[in-house]
């Protein structure tokens, strides 16, 4: 068994690189990292995705979603190396590339689910993967999925309202400007 | 936050200045075990989340023993009335195991309805448990099933859950799962709507002999689980009288168990409130 | 020249304010473009990183940084010999140092920073740093605290300046035992309780909550001897602007303050917080630039609402009439001042609610203890003060048998009613409100069934500031594309995007083409900051004003250069239109007059309430902020476990400028005051904080809100702002702890008086109502 990395820095003769390959918002990235960096850092600092946002950085707040897999994950409490060989989404891949936006993000901008914004980014990555699995959540649903994540103004109403909104706008094929 | 090194004050560590750790990806059960003889100062990482909290507590690992490829502690099976749980297992994939559903669908309703969603996808059993914070629910959860942890090192040893805050922190090897008797079990349940004050599992197993033993366990957000325990001379738990039964699991907790959210007389009047609600249950549902 | 008329078509079919547009950040905020001061990145950027005392109250004996000093990567290392001749920062009492001095005075108190070429050089070296120091008695709380015996946190008085006030009102610096400040406000004649058939006195706990921001506190700075460059998460970039001139004696116009994007600050964001530490830690790095971004945790040990208690009496009439109210609140402070002195103004002077009293009698001191310094947090002063006064109705109201809703509605102020002598009268109908929530939940043929209750509470504030003034600049380009220049913060209230919305309904334009223009106070005119539900009253008056200056210095130009009376033309989507109908592009009239490159129109605006002796804070406030809520619960009385089934809250917007802003106002304060009523609070366990990180600090969750929650906005109209305008934002916090206090003694007889109402409280509560009712 030998250590993933190939080049230095090293400790005597183990090497504390890890080499990813992963694939970010339908594009493939290649990096070479040291094996302590967080996908947090990862994302905002190599790969340019600052709408991924750090905020309690103990995986509590959900600021920081992003998918891996489909799956939702707090980057800041997760190790790039696990990334390796995974499809990775974030905020900045919602949108077409004309700038047209996803029916999540329309949602939320037409029901008002947002005021600082500093949450937002996680609460379009934990509706993205909500309507991939259930493309029709009832309130419930919504309600249990969104308490993954923290909003300090809304008060989660228009929230959830956003969320119901976005289910409605991506029945209506006309308004899915999501990437598939 | 952490110490300072020199007992100066306090500095509040991040993840993002942790110095880069020895990283090994095994991809069998064998491997790990070897890698974890190897190097005995290494840390098991499962989901992480636990680990990078650790870590902004002033905790620096020199080398990562990362479990995410290991599958075979992945799998979930009953056989011969025992429920094996494979450390790796996920609260989502656990929650919504077909084989949990099937022999213990009371764990599978309580362990779904621990954390957030998100959390759900991402913590695994091991690391709940590993992690021996007070205020994470699968020690409690899993404490009243009586379930036994397994670890492998050379040799296999088992301990029970209910011994995760009893020892220093030194695991006897590599968590590979955590196993629960379904044979005698005859009914179970977790209350947690009065979480953090306090939650209640609460199992009830037919003894070997006579009789019904009653296991509550009680959870907190800055005390460790209490374990608490009745056994009474009865045939069904309809026999039982919730309210007594209760009292005598009550009575049990330790002045210890008080802390800042609720008094130790406070929690011994909810634990014995929950019990008996929880028995109550439990023999409507016999009863059907 | 083109003067040749075209036919007018309105774009627009309907005001433009009041409509239900979404934001114009919404988009840069969905696609996640939208820029925080934590993304202000600038090239060889230096990380800084500080060192917290471990103790509550400590001498610090020495302080040895050399082997920090040597270590390679670090650029500077800040310690008290660092901060020689350079001033402390508060808001009236200047008693914090950039870094600890002589004492460390709480837990977390900074000892030590350093700037390092990355975060963790920064940490290795603050490892290396040795303190000595000897630990001396703290106190933590405000009671203990004033008690002589109590160790002095102020050995040496700091300097302190604080407002001349007008009729009744006076303040004091260190009144007494550790107390920071006092005020004191009292108005109507003594004699009135020889009047009272009943006096009641009741005291009260008031919880203490972290703000919780998600972007932490960040700075950016640029700094050397002579000047300063900062970036900053702040609300207030002019009085920052002050404060660091003060701070590093440096003049004003030799500081810049940037202001991008907050990711939230509900009061946190006033003084300093990271600036002075990022600043210092510059300048000694030969200017280059330093960012100072705290954790979570680290914002937990920098600032939090001040929990208090409150004592309050008050005499009444036979027939429930209220006569007299005296009170004393004290308010923990924490270590250092802060906003302290203006949270106990505002809690002294609020407690006679929305009740009519002859005589009023209030004290507040602000106590110094050795725990988190205390600031402002939403609504401050009121929440305290609302807590206890509405919770003193109830208990009286069951005194002496009454219904508390018709109590209320019994002593209420009527609208155009004095608060107090030379304030501004009451600009809301609040018996309007109580009845609309009340409906709203069906309070009147309430179903008690199930020990389930139902409560209805209001809460006022004075709002808008201060005496505070406000300046706008709004400038046009050649082919009407509109700036809004002015340094309202967008913290997620939705600001910017109101205040463009004024801009544009002035000058008939699509709002999307008014930007706000970057927030700087070089550029900037001056405004005193964006706090006290301030932003559309206040501000909003001077962007009016610098609008419709803009829109007549237009007109008059049109009319010289079109030849057409001024008064028969008007301004739409950048086209003149005269009296018959047709319209003129301005554009080329534009190059036609001032040249080809053409020429931007400005116009500047300022806002300001008059002065006046009269007025007991200085001036009259700019308008009344009131919150009404009304609230239902179901009580388990075994375990004493609340269930929220309803809650409903209201405010009065005067006039919506954003129907969506109006309303995340209200649902976003409406879950402060929810999490305060039930849950959410910092642990304080014999002076050590048990829940300073994300964890354990618990804030409301989606979970957490009732599946029957809801806003009204209502437009009563009176409001001094814009199109009858007023305030929002920290009004539907305040009733919300109350109405739910009061469901709970209707559902169970219990009265709590103790903040958050915890189900230990309450089952106790429910215990000692069970034991009463059975003595009598």
């Amino acid at each position: 068994m030998t250590p993933d990395a190939q080049d230095s820095p090293s400790v005597g003769d183990e090497k504390l690189t890890v080499d990813l390959e992963f694939d970010l918002n339908g594009s493939p990235e290649r990096h070479s990292v040291p094996t302590s960096t967080t996908v947090l850092d990862l994302l905002r600092n190599n790969c340019g995705k600052r709408g991924v946002r750090g905020s309690c950085e103990r995986s509590v707040c959900g600021a920081c979603t992003v998918l891996i897999d489909d799956v939702p994950v707090a980057a800041c409490s997760t190790f790039a190396f696990e990334i390796d060989g995974t499809r990775v989404e974030t905020v900045e891949g919602l949108a077409a590339k004309d700038g047209t936006l996803s029916a999540q993000q329309q949602a939320f901008r037409e029901c008002g689910g947002f005021q600082c914004g500093f949450c937002t980014s996680g609460m379009l990555m934990m509706t993205t993967a909500l309507l991939r699995e259930n493309p029709e959540p009832d309130r419930e649903e919504i309600r249990e999925w969104i308490s993954s994540n923290t909003c300090r103004c809304t008060g989660y109403e228009m929230i959830l309202e956003s969320v119901e909104r976005a289910a409605q706008l991506g029945r209506t094929p006309q308004a899915n400007g999501e990437p598939q | 936050m952490r110490g300072q090194k020199l007992g100066a004050g306090l500095i509040a560590q991040n993840q993002s200045a942790l110095p880069p750790f020895i990283l090994y990806r095994p991809t069998s059960l064998p491997e790990a075990v070897d890698l974890n003889e190897q190097h005995p100062e290494a840390v098991m990482a499962a989901g992480c989340s636990d680990l990078v909290a650790q870590i902004r507590e002033g905790y620096e690992p020199e080398v990562v023993i990362s479990l995410q490829h290991v599958n075979e502690l992945r799998s979930i099976s009953h056989e011969d009335g025992v429920l094996s749980i494979g450390s790796m297992v996920t609260h989502h994939a656990g929650s919504t195991s077909p084989d949990i559903r099937a022999f213990m669908p009371a764990l599978a309703t309580a362990w779904g309805s621990i954390a957030t969603v998100r959390i759900r996808y991402r913590g695994t059993l091991g690391g709940n448990l590993m992690a021996r914070r007070f205020r994470y629910e699968l020690p409690v959860i899993l404490s009243a099933l009586n379930g036994q942890m397994h670890f492998q090192a050379s040799d296999v040893t088992t301990l029970p859950v209910s011994s995760l805050w009893d020892r220093d922190a030194r695991s006897p090897g590599i968590l590979t799962g955590v196993t629960v008797e379904t044979g005698s079990l005859l009914w179970y349940g977790y209350e947690r709507s009065m979480r953090p004050v306090s939650t209640v599992a609460l199992a009830v197993r037919r003894q070997a002999g006579a009789g019904i033993t009653v296991t509550a366990v009680c959870g907190s957000e800055y005390r460790q689980p209490f374990v608490l325990s009745h056994t009474a001379a009865a045939t069904a738990i309809s026999d039982l009288d919730p309210v007594a039964v209760g009292a005598v699991l009550a009575s049990q907790l330790p002045d210890a168990a008080g802390d800042f959210t609720g008094t130790a007389e406070y929690r011994r009047h909810l634990v014995g409130v929950l019990s008996s609600r929880l028995l109550a249950r439990a023999a409507g549902y016999q009863q059907k | 020249m083109t003067k040749t008329p075209s036919p007018f078509t309105a774009a627009q079919d309907a005001p433009i304010v009041g409509r239900n547009l979404p934001r114009l950040d919404a988009t840069a905020k969905v696609t996640g473009r939208a820029v925080y001061t934590v993304d202000i990145d600038r090239p060889g950027m230096l990380h800084a990183k500080v060192l917290r005392s471990p103790y509550a109250h400590a001498r610090v004996l020495s302080i040895d940084a050399e082997a920090a000093r040597r270590l390679e990567g670090v650029t500077a290392v800040l310690t008290r010999d660092e901060i020689k001749g350079l001033n402390c920062y508060g808001t009236y009492v200047k008693d914090q140092p950039i870094v600890a001095t002589d004492l460390v005075r709480y837990v977390g108190d900074v000892v030590a920073a350093v700037a390092a070429i990355d975060e963790h050089t920064a940490f290795a070296a603050l490892d290396l740093i040795t303190v000595e120091y000897e630990q001396l008695e703290a106190v933590f709380d405000p009671e203990a605290a004033l008690d002589p015996s109590a160790p002095l946190i102020f050995p040496a008085e700091p300097f302190a300046a604080f407002p001349e006030y007008g009729d009744g009102a006076s303040g004091n610096a260190r009144s007494a035992h550790n107390v920071s400040y006092e005020f004191r406000y009292q108005t109507g004649p003594e004699d009135a309780w020889d009047e009272c058939d009943h006096v009641f006195e009741d005291t009260f706990a008031f919880s203490r909550m972290n703000h919780m921001h998600l972007e932490p506190f960040v700075t950016v700075a640029e700094a050397t001897a002579d000047e300063i460059e900062v970036w900053t998460s702040t609300q207030s970039p002019f009085p920052m602007r002050k404060e660091l001139a003060y701070v590093f004696g440096l003049p004003e116009n030799r500081i810049r303050v940037n202001v991008p994007l907050l990711g939230g600050a509900f009061g946190a964001k006033n003084g300093p917080k990271t600036e002075t530490i990022a600043i210092r830690l510059s300048q000694l790095s030969a200017g280059r630039p330093v960012r100072y971004c705290m954790t979570t945790e680290e914002v937990f040990l920098t600032l939090s609402q001040h929990d208090a208690v409150l004592t309050v009496k008050s005499g009444l009439k036979a027939d429930g009439e209220f006569v007299a109210r005296q009170s004393r609140v004290l308010l923990n402070g924490g270590a250092y001042a802060d906003a302290s002195p203006l949270v106990a103004e505002k809690a002294g002077y609020r407690m006679p609610g929305a009740y009519r009293w002859k005589r009023i009698d209030s004290v507040c001191q602000a106590v110094i203890t050795n725990t988190v310094p205390a600031g402002a947090f939403r609504g401050f002063g009121a929440t305290q003060a609302t807590w206890a006064s509405e919770r003193q109705v109830d208990l009286i109201a069951e005194r002496l048998g009454l219904d508390p809703f018709d109590l209320r509605l019994k002593n209420m102020k009527d609208l155009g009613e004095d608060f107090v002598p030379g304030e501004t009268p009451i600009d809301s109908d609040l018996k309007h409100g109580l009845n609309l929530v009340a409906d709203a939940i069906g309070y009147r043929d309430r179903n008690r069934s199930g020990n389930r209750g139902m409560g209805v509470a209001i809460g006022l504030k004075d709002g808008g500031g201060v005496n505070k003034p406000a300046q706008a600049r709004v400038k046009v380009t050649t082919s009407g594309d509109v700036f809004l220049n002015c340094a309202l913060i967008e913290m997620g209230q939705g600001g910017h995007s109101a205040l463009c919305q004024i801009v544009a309904e002035v000058l008939a334009c699509d709002p999307q083409r008014v930007k706000f223009a970057r927030v700087d106070t070089d550029s900037n005119p001056f405004d005193q900051g964006t706090n006290a539900s301030s932003g559309i009253a206040v501000m909003g008056r001077a962007v009016l004003q610098a609008a419709e200056r803009v829109r007549s210095a237009v007109l008059d130009f049109a009319a010289e250069h079109l030849e057409l009376e001024r008064e028969s033309i008007s301004l739409a989507n950048w086209q003149v239109i005269d009296a018959e109908g047709s319209s003129y592009e301005l554009a080329p009239l534009i190059m036609n007059g001032f040249g080809g490159t053409g020429f931007e129109f400005t116009g500047d605006g300022f806002y300001k309430a008059r002065s006046s002796r009269r007025a007991p804070l200085e001036a009259p406030c700019i308008f009344w902020e009131i919150g009404w809520a009304a609230a239902e619960v179901a009580v388990d009385p075994e375990t004493g476990k609340v269930e929220l089934l309803q809650l409903v809250v209201s405010g009065d917007a005067g006039k919506v400028v954003n129907k969506l802003g109006c309303r995340g106002q209200d649902e976003g304060a409406a879950v402060f005051g929810l999490a305060q009523a039930l849950f959410e609070e910092l642990r304080y366990d014999n002076g050590e904080l048990l829940n300073a990180e994300a964890l354990l600090y618990r804030v409301p969750l989606a979970e957490d809100i009732p599946r029957r929650f809801w806003s009204i906005t209502q437009e009563q109209g009176h409001g001094a702002g814009p199109f009858g305008a007023k305030g929002m934002g920290e009004g539907g916090m305040l009733p919300i702890a109350p109405a739910i206090a009061q469901a709970i003694a209707d559902a169970t007889g219990a009265q709590l008086t103790s903040l958050p109402m915890t189900p230990q409280r309450v089952y106790n509560a429910i215990r000692d109502a069970q034991a009463t009712k059975g003595r009598g």
